[in-house]
């Protein structure tokens, strides 16, 4: 079946989206399809694959390049086979057209999506408006939040009322508000449209952002509808009208027919749930009484309600459904003050964006967003439809393959509609999208799954295409396949829903028969959070060991970083080499403690805290004592202090020994602090410390990674040390390189897509997610109708619930909780032989805590704590105290030897003296036309001559750059220096034509050192006494260089030459 | 058309008089005089004349006295700048983020089209973008015709002018060519006419070397870097002269790396010298705009003419070297920056900064402050602007005057501050384009001209030298060393020029347009590197971030020469220093004359560890932090106790309140408000304020009738002060100053302790235990001597669900949030025990302060949050997860 499904694919004839599930051999069909489409372009330009990451793109492409040069497999029927023939295709095709295809693989457009961007923007610089290609940039919330700053302070100097309606609705905290307008400006995206269209039309906008809204209600209700049976839908509304008579319930008895599914009815409809569920959630009633309007007498009524109770309640994902119908607001309208909340934020915003542009301009540099937006604006005419693509694009496309479609974002997915738009069906031009919606965990990349659906359903505005469904999985042993098809089809949602992000599982079938096992390792939590976290660690090490005594590549994979901090001291404790990769945050390094407090205290002589850290380090190794002798009751700096010989007697030898090395490393650069970079200044400090010597290997690539971001920070030979903490907090010490540390890696799911595993291990499963703050202001976009809607909702300021913002909140925590499914999906297909998962449970209920992965595997519903057939084992909670032992702290031995004093400059040179703007011109005229009256000889030198002179001037004084009054006083300071010249005795002598040997401008070159030296002399010749002259000319009062000095060094120079 | 050739040895002997050199590059004409003078059995020559193409044009134009005189860079690139912005509507205008660089794009555009002689009429239908560059270019055209630009041209528009006026000069002999892989048109029609005149041309042909290149791969750039460096270092130490190349592709990204890597390995004692001013090899040197000198020149120049700067701008002034005092002031402007931070004085006025004390007490600072208040933006000439711009840096010592007593410039600074102010100077040439501009585009221009300069410093090595790939064409050397040769950048990907149509683009062949161009440029570009040396070495780097390389097609099946494995410096010669462990706990008691100043603070760190205590209490350490927007937290706190405090010393009971009518209230919470702000002493916008204290006065409506719905009391006290001497115990006592927000007396006689709390909410939990996250409260019950009927409460005045009281008491006192102490549901049991636990642990806590126990040992990985004292106590090497709480 797969086979089929695979040549299908391939076709370079045909448009298709294919599901490639975990392990189906996804990256061999996208080069056997690039193969395929190279043996019929023109041009290999013509087709373009895209990828969301750059490894990826370059791993497409070396694929391709190895097909091309690959050798004839013998095996006839291999997936290679098939490989190689359309690679020879394609190098036939290679060969007719003269592209060297396999000898430039840089004509394969394989490139992320971002680069695309990239290239297009660059390629428009007029209608992208990015004369000038900034760097794109991936760290740009100081950015916004500066720009939101910016806006913020200037509205609030306008006094405006938006200002004080968001501040005060802020509680006057200017800093959240910043943040929130730096996050919407991080998404601008998602509403900049609404406000390029119409401006400051606040009726408008809120019409806009209402019927959006409107729009996700009604989608809520169509949803449920489609799911009653017609049955229930006919029968039910006398029901509901003969209870309503029984407890004289008017909404009740006014529904006379089923509600029809639009907002206009949801009162109705609400009616409707509010009867059928309990009032404890998303559940049906399974009895019915008098209360609910119907007594003993009505048995007949009350059967037939029972049993269209029983028929919604067999319908899958229906209670949840009507639930949600319970939450929704009357209406979609905004409160008046909730609106002007609204308002005032689209108020600011573009005067934030204006902002942000400024700075980004500034820097040269921009995030992706923008030049996403820019090139999407350049592509699209004034009506925001694609228009000229021909004469726009570098190249025609004419097939395009998108790698990991389920992480496109709306941003992106506009581009691709902007490319294939007026595509028509026949027309040769072809799409192929490839991907898996049960792995995409990419919401935080902005990844939105639901344009998957939307685009399987040819329902996204792109080419029509053809779905396609891998199945079989290459990876991993028929055991795990079998479970993982089994768990996911629980976990994942019944309903696929492209607003929530809701993805069924789509079964996968083992091409692999190797044997394979699944565990689950339960934890009782105790109060000990270290303690239990250690249990763990430890057994997982047990794991990790056995398996490498097996020779198995081990992976060992968790949901935040933070949960695999207790396993790397138990896999070292273990002597388990392994790879973290990307885990341990560098901020917590030492090295790079000591690091951070040298650039600190290298910048600020006042940082108190910063001096004391360098001398407590490891480098320097002061005790607390010595630290409370040197420091109590003296307000000095404390670089003051290290310097005062009487404080520092109070102090033992050795601790005075200390002082003096750190006294002695730093002085020099303190001397130079803010003269040069931040980076010079603090790699020659660390070196003057001998801190490499302390340092192994992995520190030492910890401290080059810290140098480089100081590189990157570097404003005017400072760093902003606030951001310099920030920065330091998203950068993860290095991993083992060493090849052993390679059979056991430790990442985040997040980074293990793509990536497989004999043994994987998902340790703190059972951990609940970080509590996070509730936003006061909510925004989001869903994929409805072909595009994006943008909703929003600022808290209204009541006690109670406020609907509206509840609402787009859930969408939000919908995404969420799905994306968090298949996060477990990506984790636990990680594995070819074995599944290990660990998890601790609540110690006061005993079940998975809530929020947590664990909570997925064991759900309540269930009733079932079997995990789907895994192997459920218990761990015994270790004793505590072993968590307390503290390991003492080191120093450096012996202090080094101090370092020289660096020389100073042997020729020190100085500043130009001030001429104004024109004694260069005037110099280099001057210079010019004593030229021309030498090369003449003086004696010739006519009236016309210094007429012609005067012309010559004047144009060279142009060419310099002259004009205007400058140009005119320059001229006479010219005119007036040749004057003086001709009138001078000493200047004739010098100009004669009667010298010998004469020379003007005499251009002379020599080798010194083995380099080539050129020098001009001004005039040279032998007077009549057989002297041989070197003159240069000075045409200004101000020109440094000392006469004397000037001479000999002449003299010198040209000795030979002269002699 | 096709020239003859000739062999690379003969030219020599055939350049004479009569005989031109022209080469592509400025590069190779260097090279050629440097053979030509080998050749020369003097040691001594005249220079040879040889031109690079252009340069020769130029000369060429400059024998024709009414030759339209061309722009120079900086007119021309205003000009375009001038007509594009006149032809863009204001829409697109302001939308536009780079007029400069779409007016280089322009530029850039218009010299291909002059090159391969495109005419204007053909961008017509090649879309927007060439349409409005044919528009742009003919707008110069008529600019050119006119006014100050008459007789005027483009330096692109030279060899067109210069076309027919060739046939009236004196054509030479020979003319030699050498490193041009093709002629575009233009060039082919110029060299035509002077062969039409019976002029040889040729072309200079490579000597055959007999190269075997070796292909190095390594792991990562990186590694790369160092192999090379130390290839060459080997190299330089058998033969200090030998000519070495180092050429990078275009894949190649960190020069910065690569001279750092070359500094450390051929000048090993710069890595320990901070102001080196001399780099190993010669490369090619930063923009002069990133220079730290000319930054802070320019960052100077940017925050003239504003009213209000940010702390953060502020800060880089005071910290900036170059202005006047700086080494004398230094300790006073650290300290000022140090207190402002403190102080949250995020946006400062220069009218505030001239009258504020701390600036006075820094005389040369204030002198600097006030000349930059007494700047001028309104419009004037550029070369007006030069000279106020010059007058300035005098006056704040940023250029220097020649006096003797300021400090020495090193000679790197000197040529900063030279070269800055040559491209100030060369501004002076805008006046023939704008007779008036204004300060911000001033400043934009000065901006490109200063990053337009590249400043190289001298090298030690100036036979080794490091240059872009394609810049090998004619060169040779000793040795040659390619970096990142990978399939991406050797044959590239087509590249072609924007603003010009495409379809146009490939008609004319013009350079990087098509695969099919790039891959035959490659190719000759190859043979040229072939040609260059008897030594070459390429190498690439395997991994490139998460990517993995191959290296260019051209050197896949060169032999393999494996990079040995390099590490650091200091770990080859294996000097690793030797370590010992300290202990490092001794107590330190409090001396006797040792003042401490303090009140819960001190019971809150020593109980959440004794380290942090001793650190903040007695050794004054505190971190730096950073200053804000807005109105900082503590400052809303302090106003709102402030409001109470006034609020119930007028009040006194709750009758009183509630006898209040809704005028009164609002007006004694208005006077509340006022009385508060008239206390605070920070200083805020008067926006600010208003803000603030409308949201005071609606949280104090909101608290005040909550107060209103508890059992009756009166007010006993309000900020009643507290001295505490503990330990009981002991001879040595730590006096604790603390006050008591209010004390209030219900109507059994219960006195109720309340702590106004504004931050969040606190649950008991955190006060309770022997070492207490929260010791506030239980303080305030020792010092005023609780009884078992008493209560004590957290009071939360904070808008929204948490607003309320949260206490604790032995009996019901009927206020919501006080709970009893029960044992029930986590809750303590039994108030009294309560009381007494809460002395212990303050006596112990006490002692432990004045015995000066200091050991680093959190109350738990949580008391770590927000210490800010991380780098000092060194927590983590002792084995502490800090992160353990959060992980759960
Ligand atoms: S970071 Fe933790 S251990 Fe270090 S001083 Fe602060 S509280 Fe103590």
């Amino acid at each position: 079946m797969s086979e089929a499904v695979r040549r299908q694919a391939v076709d370079p004839s045909q448009s298709h989206l294919v599901q490639a599930p975990a392990g189906s051999g996804k990256t061999e069909l996208l080069t056997q399809r690039i193969l395929a489409l190279l043996a019929i372009v023109d041009e290999p330009e013509e087709i373009l694959a895209l990828t969301f990451t750059r490894k990826a793109a370059a791993e497409m492409g070396s694929r391709v390049s190895e097909a091309l040069d690959m050798k004839k497999p013998d095996d006839e029927d291999s997936h290679k086979m098939d490989t190689w023939r359309l690679a020879q295709q394609a190098l036939t095709r290679s060969a007719e057209r003269d592209w060297n295809l396999s000898s430039h693989p840089a004509r394969l457009r394989i490139m992320t999506l971002d680069s695309l961007t990239g290239s297009l923007a660059r390629q428009l610089p007029l209608l992208s408006g990015l004369g000038e290609m900034p760097t794109p940039s991936e760290h740009t919330s100081a950015a916004c939040r500066e720009a939101s700053e910016r806006a913020l302070t200037e509205a609030m100097k306008r006094d405006t009322e938006a200002v004080e309606t968001l501040l005060l609705h802020q509680d006057h905290n200017t800093v959240s508000v910043i943040d929130l307008m730096a996050k919407m400006l991080g998404n601008r995206e998602q509403w900049l449209k609404y406000i390029v269209m119409h401006g400051r039309n606040s009726d408008a906008l809120k019409k806009i952002i209402e019927s959006n809204l409107s729009e996700l209600m009604s989608y809520q209700l169509q949803q449920c509808d489609t799911l009653i049976p017609v049955e229930v839908k006919a029968a039910l509304p006398a029901l509901l009208n003969f209870a309503g008579t029984q407890l004289s319930d008017e909404a009740l008895t006014a529904i006379s027919r089923w509600p029809s599914p639009d907002i206009d009815h949801l009162a109705g409809w609400k009616t409707v749930s509010n009867f059928l569920l309990t009032n404890k959630g998303p559940q049906f009633r399974k009895s019915i009484t008098k209360a609910n309007g119907f007594p003993t007498t009505a048995k007949d009524e009350k059967q037939q309600l029972l049993s269209l109770l029983s028929m919604l309640a067999d319908t899958p994902g229906l209670a949840e459904l009507m639930d949600k119908l319970r939450a929704l607001p009357d209406s979609p309208e905004f409160k008046p003050n909730q609106w002007l909340l609204a308002e005032a934020l689209f108020e600011l915003l573009p005067q934030a964006v204006i902002h942000l542009q400024a700075i980004f301009s500034s820097q040269g540099s921009a995030d992706f967003t923008e030049i996403a937006l820019r090139a999407l604006n350049a592509l699209n005419d004034t009506e925001g439809n694609p228009s000229d693509l021909l004469l726009k694009m570098d190249y025609r496309i004419h097939h395009i393959l998108i790698d990991e479609f389920q992480d496109t974002s709306e941003m992106q997915m506009n581009l691709l509609r902007c490319l294939t738009s007026g595509w028509q069906p026949d027309d040769g031009r072809t799409l192929f999208m490839v991907g898996d919606p049960m792995q995409s965990i990419y919401r935080f990349r902005k990844a939105e799954v639901g344009l998957f659906l939307q685009a399987a359903k040819n329902m996204a505005n792109l080419p029509p295409v053809t779905e396609l469904q891998l199945e079989r999985n290459f990876r991993s042993s028929p055991h795990i396949v079998d479970w993982v098809n089994r768990a996911f089809r629980s976990i994942f949602p019944d309903q696929q829903d492209a607003v929530s992000g809701a993805i069924t599982h789509a079964p996968a079938e083992a091409a692999l028969s190797h044997s394979g096992s699944i565990q689950l390792h339960l934890l009782e939590a105790s109060d000990d959070a270290a303690n239990d976290n250690q249990t763990e660690a430890h057994a997982i090490a047990d794991i990790v060991k056995q398996a490498a005594e097996r020779g198995l590549r081990v992976g060992i994979l968790s949901r935040t970083r933070k949960h695999l901090h207790a396993v790397m001291p138990a896999l070292s404790e273990a002597k388990i080499p392994f790879r973290a990769i990307k885990i341990l945050p560098l901020n917590t390094r030492p090295e790079i403690r000591t690091l951070r407090a040298l650039v600190r205290a290298l910048l600020h002589p006042a940082d108190r805290e910063s001096w004391l850290a360098l001398l407590r380090s490891s480098c320097c190794g002061l005790t607390t004592k010595d630290l409370f002798e040197l420091l109590h009751g003296d307000q000095r700096s404390i670089w003051e202090m290290m310097q005062d010989r009487q404080l520092l007697e109070r102090l033992e030898t050795d601790s005075q020994a200390r002082i003096r090395y750190l006294t002695d490393a730093l002085g020099p650069c303190i001397k130079i602090s803010g003269h040069v970079k931040v980076r010079d200044l603090v790699q020659t400090a660390w070196q003057r410390l001998g801190m490499p010597s302390l340092l192994d290997q992995t520190a030492q690539t910890n401290a080059e990674t810290l140098f480089e971001l100081i590189s990157t920070l570097d404003e005017k030979g400072r760093i902003d040390f606030s951001l310099l903490d920030e920065r330091i907090e998203s950068l993860f010490a290095a991993p083992d390189s060493s090849t052993e540390a390679g059979n056991v890696e430790l990442m985040t799911m997040h980074g293990a897509k793509g990536l497989q595993w004999d043994v994987v291990i998902l340790p703190g499963l059972g951990k609940p997610p970080k509590s996070s703050h509730q936003p006061l202001l909510t925004f989001t976009d869903v994929p409805m109708k072909g595009e994006a809607l943008f909703l929003m909702s600022p808290k209204a300021e009541t006690r109670g619930r406020d609907r509206l913002f509840s609402l787009v909140q859930s969408i939000e925590s919908q995404k969420e909780a799905n994306e968090l499914a298949r996060l477990l999906y990506v984790g636990t297909t990680r594995a070819i032989t074995e599944l290990h998962m660990f998890g601790d449970l609540s110690k006061k209920s005993k079940a998975p805590k809530k929020g947590s992965l664990l909570e997925l595997l064991l759900p309540a519903s269930t009733q079932d704590d079997s995990c789907f057939g895994a192997e459920v084992l218990h761990i015994e909670s270790e004793n505590a105290n072993s968590t307390n032992q503290r390991i003492p702290l080191q120093r450096i031995k012996n202090i080094p030897a101090p370092l020289p004093e660096p020389d100073s400059e042997i020729n020190p040179e100085a500043e130009y003296g001030w001429a104004g703007p024109e004694a260069a011109p005037v110099g280099n005229t001057l210079h010019a036309i004593l030229q021309q009256v030498a090369e003449i000889g003086v004696e010739s030198w006519s009236e016309q001559d210094s007429e012609q002179a005067e012309f010559d001037m004047n144009r060279m004084l142009i060419r310099e750059g002259l004009s205007g009054a400058l140009l005119k006083s320059a001229h006479s300071r010219c005119r007036g220096g040749l004057e003086k010249t001709l009138n001078s005795k000493l200047g004739k002598w010098i100009l004669s034509g009667n010298h010998e040997d004469a020379h003007c401008e005499w251009a002379l070159s020599t080798m010194q050192h083995g380099q080539l030296q050129n020098q001009i002399i001004d005039r040279s010749f032998i007077d009549e006494e057989g002297i041989r002259w070197i003159i240069d000319y000075k045409t200004g009062s101000h020109e440094g260089s000392n006469l004397n000095a000037f001479l000999d060094n002449e003299q010198q120079r040209y000795r030979r030459q002269l002699e | 058309m096709s020239f003859n050739v000739i062999k690379r040895s003969d030219v020599p002997s055939a350049l004479n008089s009569k005989s031109l050199l022209i080469t592509a590059s400025p590069r190779l004409v260097g090279e050629w005089k440097r053979r030509l003078l080998l050749n020369a059995s003097e040691e001594v020559i005249a220079t040879p004349s040889i031109n690079y193409w252009d340069e020769w044009l130029t000369l060429l134009s400059n024998k024709f006295p009414d030759f339209p005189l061309p722009l120079t860079k900086v007119q021309e690139l205003l000009l375009w700048e001038k007509v594009i912005r006149n032809n863009l509507n204001s829409e697109s205008l302001s939308q536009h983020r780079s007029l400069k660089g779409l007016s280089r794009r322009a530029s850039d555009a218009y010299a291909l089209m002059q090159n391969y002689r495109i005419d204007t009429s053909e961008l017509a239908l090649g879309g927007e973008e060439s349409e409005a560059l044919a528009r742009w270019i003919t707008a110069i055209q008529s600019e050119l015709q006119t006014g100050n630009l008459h007789q005027r041209s483009l330096t692109a528009d030279i060899p067109s002018l210069l076309a027919p006026l060739l046939s009236k000069l004196n054509h030479p002999e020979n003319i030699i060519l050498d490193g041009f892989e093709l002629f575009a048109p233009m060039q082919l029609h110029l060299l035509n006419q002077f062969k039409e005149k019976g002029c040889n041309i040729l072309t200079v042909q490579p000597d055959q070397t007999d190269a075997i290149p070796t292909l190095t791969p390594c792991p990562d750039e990186q590694s790369e870097i160092r192999h090379v460096s130390s290839r060459i270092k080997s190299l330089i130490d058998s033969d200090p002269l030998t000519r070495i190349s180092i050429l990078t592709s275009d894949s190649f990204s960190d020069s910065a790396t690569l001279c750092r890597e070359l500094n450390r390995a051929l000048i090993p004692e710069s890595t320990i010298n901070p102001d080196s001013n001399q780099q190993a090899v010669t490369i090619q040197g930063n923009s002069l705009s990133e220079w730290p000198m000319i930054e802070q020149t320019m960052h100077l120049l940017s925050l003239l003419g504003k009213r209000s700067i940010s702390f953060s701008d502020f800060s880089m002034l005071l910290f900036s070297p170059w202005l006047k005092g700086a080494d004398d002031e230094q300790m006073s402007r650290a300290k000022a920056d140090a207190l402002f931070r403190q102080q949250n004085r995020h946006h400062l006025t220069f009218k505030g900064l001239i009258n504020s004390a701390e600036i006075e007490s820094m005389p040369a600072f204030h002198a600097v402050i006030k000349e930059m208040d007494g700047w001028s933006t309104a419009s004037q000439s550029a070369s007006r602007w030069v000279q106020a711009i010059h007058a300035l840096l005098l006056s704040t010592g940023m250029v220097q005057t020649g006096m003797e007593d300021e400090p020495l410039r090193s000679n790197i600074e000197v040529r900063q501050m030279n070269a800055f102010r040559d491209a100030l100077i060369s501004l002076a040439s805008a006046d023939a384009i704008h007779s008036s501009i204004s300060w911000t585009q001033f400043l934009s221009i000065l901006h490109t001209a200063c990053s337009d300069i590249k400043l190289t410093l001298p090298s030690r090595y100036p036979n080794i030298n490091v240059m872009p790939l394609s810049q090998i064409p004619g060169l040779t050397s000793d040795h040659i060393f390619v970096l990142s040769l990978d399939e991406q950048s050797l044959p590239p990907a087509a590249r072609p020029q924007p603003l010009l149509p495409l379809s146009l683009q490939k008609r004319y062949d013009i350079p990087m347009s098509h695969g099919a161009l790039q891959f035959d440029a490659s190719t000759w570009l190859w043979q040229q590197l072939l040609q260059a040396s008897t030594h070459i070495e390429i190498s690439y780097t395997e991994q490139k971030g998460e990517q993995t390389v191959q290296p260019s097609s051209f050197a896949k099946s060169l032999s393999i020469n494996p990079a040995p494995h390099i590490t650091t410096a200091e770990q080859i010669a294996g000097q690793m220093a030797e370590f010992e462990t300290y202990i490092d706990a001794v107590d330190m008691p409090l001396l006797a004359n040792e003042e401490i100043r303090g009140g819960t603070a001190i019971m809150k760190n020593q109980s959440a560890c004794p380290f942090r205590a001793f650190m903040n209490h007695r050794l004054a350490v505190a971190s730096l932090g950073d200053t804000e927007p807005g109105i900082e937290a503590t400052t809303k706190g302090s106003l709102i106790h402030v409001a109470l405090e006034f609020i119930w010393n007028r009040l006194k009971s709750q009758s009183a309140l509630l006898a209040l009518t809704e005028e009164s209230l609002n007006s004694l919470i208005r006077s509340a408000i006022e009385h508060a702000w008239e206390k605070n002493r920070s200083s805020h916008s008067s926006s600010i304020q208003k803000f603030e204290k409308k949201r005071m006065a609606k949280l104090l409506t909101e608290w005040l009738d909550l107060e209103t719905k508890r059992p009756s009391f009166k007010v006993v006290s309000t900020e009643q002060s507290y001295l505490l001497k503990l330990p009981e115990q002991g001879s040595r006592k730590l006096p604790l100053h603390i006050s008591a927000d209010r004390i209030d007396q219900d109507g059994t006689g219960r006195k109720i302790l309340i702590d106004y709390k504004t931050g969040a909410k606190q649950s008991p939990s955190k006060w309770l235990g022997e070492r207490m996250e929260q010791p506030q409260l239980p303080l305030y019950a020792l010092a005023a001597q609780l009884s078992e009927h008493d209560a004590v409460s957290f009071a939360t005045v904070r808008t929204g669900h948490e607003m309320g009281f949260e206490g604790l008491a032995g009996e019901d006192t009927e206020i919501d949030g006080i709970a009893i102490c029960d044992g029930k549901r986590g809750r303590p049991e039994g108030w009294q025990q309560v009381l007494v636990e809460w002395k212990h642990s303050f006596n112990m806590l006490a002692e432990e302060f004045v015995n000066g126990r200091c050991d680093v040992a959190p109350r738990n990985s949580s008391a770590c949050n927000y210490c800010g004292l991380e780098s000092l106590c060194r927590v983590e090497e002792t084995g502490f997860d800090m992160q353990a709480e959060d992980a759960s």
